[in-house]
């Protein structure tokens, strides 16, 4: 299968893009390329996926997942450090912070959710599968 | 990019039925089972299912939706037909096309065994 796009819900847009915008730039991915007013932010992942946080579309607040993460590549050590970070300047709190992580071979990575609660990890040098 | 996307599940041999119905329709290998955890590899993208690791229910998000690349609509139609008849429900509106700024498209919409929300797209013809 092929991946095209991931959305996640928020409630408080601003907060968002703030947290986003710091988090993908400590990864080397620009910012929300969406224009101002347009409801959702939109960052573009390499190999040009869209990486989309908006509101819930059924008016009910949204809510982040249990068992649910997304995990990115992080380009170095380094990287994962700074993503972390950032994230927590920016509204994200740790879900684990950034070193070799026991559960994925002492790859090392960092957790943290984002301002609404959803989970995010990266790590350099993961691989998962095939 | 992504080192994987993972989801939660309450029921993993549901959720395996599922997701093998839907990633082999579109030519993808069923999933295998490790420490808990059911492990799709396609197109160097990593999608787990897994049963929190908190001990907690696993719960969908509310606003988030992953969303996987059609070939064609006669595959994005069997892809949803697959999810529908192993356990996933039919979400949105019924598989179609609408129309969107950037073009005709064609969306099918599902909800897996345990509530999060997938779609599938491609263009459609004009």
């Amino acid at each position: 299968m092929s991946l095209l796009s991931l959305r996640l819900g928020t409630n408080d847009l601003d907060k968002a893009r703030a947290f986003y915008d710091a988090t993908f730039g400590a990864l080397g991915i620009g910012p929300n390329t969406a224009p101002a007013g347009y409801g959702i932010i939109i960052y573009k992942l390499s190999g040009g996926i869209p990486f989309m946080v908006g509101k819930a579309l059924d008016g009910k607040p949204a809510t982040h997942a249990n068992g649910g993460t997304i995990g990115f590549i992080a380009p170095s050590e380094e990287a994962v450090t700074a993503w972390h970070a950032a994230g927590l300047a920016n509204g994200g709190s740790c879900e684990g912070p950034p070193g070799p992580r026991p559960q994925a071979g002492n790859k090392f990575g960092a957790y943290m959710r984002d301002p609404d609660g959803n989970k995010l990890c990266a790590y350099y040098g993961l691989r998962i599968g095939g | 990019m992504f080192t994987h996307i993972a989801v939660g599940s309450n029921d993993l041999d549901r959720s395996k039925k599922f997701y093998d119905a839907i990633f082999t329709a579109l030519g993808a290998k069923p999933g295998f089972s490790a420490k808990g955890r059911i492990v799709y590899s396609s197109n160097g993208i990593n999608f787990l299912v897994t049963t929190p690791i908190d001990g907690k229910p696993a719960t969908h998000g509310n606003g988030g939706t992953i969303g996987f690349a059609m070939a064609n609509p006669e595959l994005a139609k069997a892809w949803h037909d697959a999810g529908a008849a192993n356990g996933g429900t039919s979400c949105e509106d019924p598989p179609g096309v609408r129309e969107l700024p950037f073009g005709k498209t064609y969306l099918a919409y599902l909800r897996d065994p345990d509530g999060n929300k997938l779609c599938g797209m491609c263009a459609a013809a004009e």
